[in-house]
């Protein structure tokens, strides 16, 4: 007699852990695709460029732990590095790539910026190879059994990270002078330039910045997903969609755009088929762009006379 | 008599593209004056200052500062010199609060320094304490002019270039205007003002320049140009 209520009880539970499990895969993708995102946003900001390089930004930072575990560094100083190394290699592509153009059109600078984006991955091919590697999770890989659903303990890692990227950043673009400065150029680079606000080191520090980002996002989910020279380019354009999503050069909305893509993601792959997984990304793009074209949290885009 | 000279533009030149702007404009701001700039619609006001400001560049002559070159320094550092320009059309960072606006108006100097001015800036525009935690673009037209200004004074300028600061005001919103630039002038500050509202700015300053087509054709006392014939036909509409 209790054999029905009991069965329609597994099967709840079943039901609730199987979408526990994407929810949860969801969430550490789209953490990432935020923090890809944001670097887009911020870039985006200082001198409407799109840089399609963000995505270069994440193969750099993981490949290098891999080099610098390799020759024997203890994982939380490769890491360190690796993320060092990212930056210097944003700043550079900033300082001899796109401001000796920067009296160029927008979309000149794009087009420099996806230029740059083939070049860093055909010299990771060259330095690295193309083999894919892995990266060791932060602390260990024994799963935490919650729900019914396994979560990683890398998954806390990247998930908890992102928290505190976002935290930071509100606390740099509303409390300090340098933020408020970047937030000045953003608004307007002329009065920027009046005030005395050195726009041509601002775009430098957003390019040091997105690189930041672009390389913790790369650090958090190498031990997950492996990494390869060609691995930017699914997280660059899924992190752009995840800006346009949210509303190109507004943070916040790139970040909730990233949760909204990996989380789509992860429901499509679990309950239809991960054959479509990549697809969602793309279509979440042009219906934005169709129906939305400001994105969820945009400004409209009026040019001011 | 004119005063020791603070800011020296000799034959200057800018060009957009292949198009002058400027052709062969030479001018002297003496230290404490308020000398005007006065010229329709497109005879290059604004372009000079921007030049002087250093975000146009010079394609020809020299601008010189308290007799320093500074013709190719660029914006920041010509801010921390104490050039210090107003633009036109208000140009509030909208989405800041009014607060934020007034201390990047101080990016060039200390913290300490930008309190200190800011304390003083409130206490000469009552409105903006009042309304210094909203955002500066629900400000009216004529508190958002107030604002620029303001943050003009947040750099604590040696020479202050007010771009059309009448631009776009009701009468009365102008005089108030022009009051604070009166009690600048008053407290030393020199003022550099372009202004399309001839009558005005030519009321207000001690000497006078007018531009037409690139060229400087006329300068004088601002009393002097307001009874000049062709000053009157042609600007004053008179």
């Amino acid at each position: 007699m209790a054999g029905k209520p009991l069965f329609l009880q597994w099967l709840l539970i079943s039901v609730l852990a199987e979408f526990l499990q994407f929810l949860f895969s969801g969430v550490t993708i789209g953490a990432t695709y935020a923090l890809v995102g944001l670097g887009f946003a911020i870039i985006y900001n200082a001198s409407h460029v799109i840089n399609f390089a963000q995505g270069e930004f994440v193969m750099i930072s993981g490949m290098s732990t891999v080099s610098l575990l390799a020759v024997g560094m203890p994982l939380p100083v490769a890491l360190l590095l690796a993320v060092g190394i990212t930056v210097v290699v944003g700043v550079a592509l900033e300082k001899f790539a796109v401001e000796p153009a920067r009296n160029a059109s927008v979309v000149t600078l794009i087009i420099i910026t996806i230029g740059a984006s083939i070049f860093l991955r055909g010299a990771a091919e060259v330095i690295w190879g193309r083999d894919f590697h892995s990266v060791p999770a932060f602390s260990g890989s024994e799963p935490i059994i919650i729900g019914g659903a396994a979560l990683l303990p890398q998954s806390l890692w990247v998930i908890g990270a992102t928290v505190v990227v976002i935290i930071a950043l509100r606390w740099f673009f509303g409390r300090t002078r340098t933020g408020k400065a970047m937030l000045a150029t953003s608004y307007n680079p002329l009065v920027a330039r009046l005030m005395g606000i050195n726009t041509r080191f601002i775009l430098s520090l957003s390019f040091g910045l997105a690189a930041m980002l672009g390389a913790l996002a790369g650090i958090l989910i190498a031990p997950i997903s492996l990494t390869y020279p060609s691995v930017g380019v699914m997280l660059g354009l899924k992190g752009f969609c995840a800006a346009i999503l949210g509303g190109l050069g507004n943070p916040m909305g790139a970040i909730l755009g990233g949760l909204i893509v990996g989380v789509s993601e992860a429901m499509t792959a679990g309950y239809i088929s991960s054959a479509y997984k990549d697809a969602v990304a793309f279509v979440i793009i042009l219906v934005v762009l169709v129906m939305i074209p400001n994105g969820l949290f945009g400004v409209k885009g009026t040019e001011r006379v | 008599m004119i005063a020791r000279p603070l800011l020296q533009v000799t034959r200057l030149g800018c060009h957009y593209g292949p198009i002058q702007a400027l052709d062969d404009v030479s001018l002297t701001v003496g230290d404490g004056e308020l000398v005007a700039l006065v010229g329709a619609n497109g005879a290059g006001k604004t372009t000079l200052l921007r030049a002087v400001s250093g975000v146009q560049p010079a394609s020809a002559g020299a601008i010189l500062f308290d007799g320093v070159d500074i013709t190719t320094l660029a914006a920041e550092r010509r801010v921390r010199l104490g050039i210090i320009q107003v633009p036109e059309g208000r140009q509030v960072l909208g989405p800041m609060t009014v607060e934020d606006n007034l201390t990047l108006g101080g990016y060039s100097r200390t913290r300490a320094e930008v309190a200190d001015t800011l304390e003083q800036v409130y206490a000469m525009f009552p409105v903006l304490k009042e309304r210094r935690g909203q955002a500066a673009g629900i400000l009216s037209g004529g508190q958002q002019q107030m604002l620029a200004i303001a943050r003009g004074l947040m750099a604590r300028p040696r020479i202050l270039l007010l771009d059309e600061p009448s631009m776009g005001l009701s009468p009365i919103l102008v005089d108030e205007v022009f009051e604070k630039v009166a009690a600048q002038k008053a407290q030393g500050t020199t003022i550099f003002l372009v202004e399309q509202n001839a009558f005005l700015a030519l009321s207000v300053a001690d000497r006078a320049y007018v531009l037409e087509a690139g060229k400087v054709i006329l300068s004088d006392t601002g009393e002097a140009l307001k009874t000049n014939e062709k000053v009157k036909a042609a600007y004053l509409g008179l």
